[in-house]
């Protein structure tokens, strides 16, 4: 069944155009991948897909719903949530009270009633708290509970927001780049931790990855961006022998291995 | 473990009382609130002080959630004070309604003033919103001294508060009013610092804290910024339409000049000084604002009067050392003397070993 659908999506900023008539249908249950060479187009993708940029032309349907244009925050509410390329955390709260606030569309009790917390908050809470701390085991974050997140290091930080989107028990998670800058053994850890989630909370990701040993291991399919454009899609092995990809991605990748990037 | 233990552990670790400390803090705290009055009964200036400081202490709690918490910087917080004083008089003058009833007017006409001078957060952010806000105050101020509307407003001049009655007693009548009132304003304070701190530590807190921090970040993850927005707006302006209301009654009299501007940045001041984000940092600069001129007045003035030649009043004196201390905390400590005692008190702990 298709969970999410992609139609002839454009976003133009002035006259470059940054996804140009992207098309492209995801499965339910699935790991799909988005790959692509820097500034093709994925960031900006994922953005029409969460409703923070609104592309000018296309349909993008969730469960047969079509969202495009939907606020941001009403998108969430339908089962979409998401990490950032650079971790968007809030500075100034606790691991915990952040992976707290991904609860937010959970919340039943009327907001100014929370000022009576006897009466029905402290039950509420109480209930939000326990799901959250399955969150904080899952993800071994239990050492960083009470710690201010600005101060936590960056794979830290990027546990710490997978924890959030996970806390608002999406039924599809888009990640931006999970294993960008974190080092090989977090890399390994976030690899386990998305086929977990997919596997065992059965939720389908849709996850932006450059190191394509990783992308090839965890993705059930991949589809491939150039210049806003989708060149190809298929699974991991198609992809892999997929000449136009050979030369748009794996040419620019060894560019990159060269000047260290 | 079995999850019912579970349970009252997560209940427990989000109470207000953890540690014995805080219990006996509490204790302390309740029983300073519960024997001020009648230690200082016949000292109306004592008496004076506390309610001075519970009725302002509500409208700062008010401006630390929009400003402390969700991030939205007012200049209008005494225009906002200015609405809720106006409307219960008036509706206690023309109307003859109860001092409770008007006094709940004042707080829902401040609210929607509030939310009206909210709606420009949709667009604006920081210093721009300041400057939307300003715009109420300037508003309140001229439309409070406007002629035409002197038949409303009393104009210049102000208008004279009808007395306060509660259960058929007229509290603000009587002699030793200051007494009678400490059993309105301290009580009340204390019910909206507790109202404030369980909203901020419930899901509205972290919604506004996520605003304040990261407004991108929190309407993806599912908050609807604007509407939170307006809440805080709404509520800080209940919060200050209260205690314009309470002040008012409390001195008898109104007029435009107790709204200004300078009130308005006061309360910038209270919020810097004491903690932003902390409602404990609202008590301490509340107290610390209020008290400052009166200490200037009868400590450091007379003390200083025999070095320095030239001769300064508290009125002159006060803007220079506020400026100062603001000064000084947005570069030492941006969280505000109660972040500072944190620290202390982290210290301390560590030293000479911790326990
Ligand atoms: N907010 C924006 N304003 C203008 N141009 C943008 C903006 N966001 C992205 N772009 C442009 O869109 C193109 C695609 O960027 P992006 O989606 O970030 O690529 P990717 O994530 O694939 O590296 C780039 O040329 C980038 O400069
Ligand atoms: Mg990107």
């Amino acid at each position: 069944m298709t969970l999410l659908r992609v139609n002839n999506v454009t976003l133009r900023f002035g006259g470059v155009k940054a996804v140009d008539g992207a098309s492209f249908d995801m499965r339910e249950g699935e790991v799909l991948a988005m790959i692509g060479p820097n500034g093709a187009g994925k960031t900006s993708l994922l953005n029409c897909i969460s409703g923070f940029y609104r592309p000018q032309e296309g349909q993008i349907f969730f469960r047969d719903e079509e969202i495009t244009r939907k606020k941001p925050y009403s998108i969430a509410m339908k089962g979409i949530a998401r990490t950032f390329q650079n971790v968007e955390l809030y500075r100034g709260m606790s691991t915990l009270d952040v992976i707290m606030s991904g609860r937010h569309i959970h919340y039943k009790c009327n907001p100014v009633f929370s000022g009576f917390y006897f009466l029905k908050g402290r039950k509420e809470e109480i209930k939000h708290r326990k799901r959250v701390e399955e969150i904080i085991d899952f993800l071994d974050l239990q050492q960083y509970r009470r710690k201010i997140v600005s101060t936590l290091p960056y794979g830290i930080q990027k546990r710490v927001e997978l924890g959030r989107a996970l806390a608002l028990e999406p039924q599809l998670l888009l990640l931006d780049e999970p294993m960008g800058g974190l080092s090989f053994e977090e890399k390994e850890d976030m690899a386990v931790y998305i086929l977990e989630i997919n596997e065992d909370l059965g939720i389908s990701v849709l996850l932006i990855e450059h190191d394509m040993s990783f992308v090839m291991d965890i993705s059930d399919r991949i589809v491939v961006l150039e210049r806003g454009r989708i060149i190809a899609s298929g699974t991991p092995e198609e992809i892999k022998n997929n000449p136009a990809v050979v030369q748009a991605y794996v040419g620019e990748a060894d560019a990159r291995a060269e000047y260290g990037g | 473990m079995p999850s019912g233990v579970f349970k009252t552990s997560y209940a427990e670790d989000m109470a207000f009382i953890r540690w014995p400390i805080h219990r006996i803090a509490l204790t302390l705290a309740a029983i300073f609130l519960l024997t001020y009055p009648f230690v200082f009964r016949n000292n109306i200036y004592m008496l004076y002080w506390a309610n001075y400081i519970a009725i302002f202490l509500i409208a700062t709690l008010g401006i630390n959630i929009l400003t402390g918490y969700a991030g939205q910087i007012s200049l209008g917080h005494g225009a906002f004070m200015a609405v809720g004083a106006y409307a219960s008089t008036i509706t206690a003058i023309k109307l003859g309604l109860p001092f409770p009833l008007t006094v709940f007017i004042g707080a829902i006409s401040s609210m929607l003033f509030g939310l009206i001078f909210g709606i420009p957060s949709l667009k604006l952010k920081g210093f721009y919103l300041a400057i939307a806000t300003l715009a109420a105050q300037y508003l309140v101020d001229f439309l409070l001294v406007n002629p035409k509307l002197a038949w409303l407003t009393g104009g210049s001049s102000g208008l004279i508060v009808p007395e306060a009655s509660l259960m058929g007693f007229e509290i603000t009548k009587l002699s030793g009013s200051d007494f009678y009132f400490y059993f309105v304003t301290v009580p009340l304070a204390v019910f909206f610092f507790i109202f404030a701190a369980n909203l901020t530590r419930s899901d509205v807190g972290r919604a506004w804290v996520a605003i304040r921090d990261n407004d991108i970040a929190a309407e993806i993850m599912g908050i609807n910024v604007f509407k939170y927005k307006l809440l805080a707006f709404a509520i800080a302006s209940f919060y200050a339409g209260i205690a314009g209301s309470l002040w008012a009654y409390y001195i008898g009299y109104l007029t435009p000049e107790h709204y200004t501007i300078a009130l308005s940045i006061d309360f910038v001041a209270m919020i810097l000084i004491g903690g932003l984000g902390r409602h404990w940092g609202s008590l301490v600069g509340t107290v610390f604002v209020l008290t400052l001129p009166e200490v200037l007045k009868r400590v450091i003035i007379p003390a200083i009067s025999g070095f320095v030649p030239v001769t300064f009043t508290a009125e002159s004196l006060r803007p220079i050392i506020f400026g100062a201390i603001i000064i000084l905390f947005l570069i030492a400590e941006p969280h505000g003397i109660v972040e500072l005692l944190r620290k202390v008190k982290e210290y301390l702990r560590l030293f000479p070993f911790p326990y």
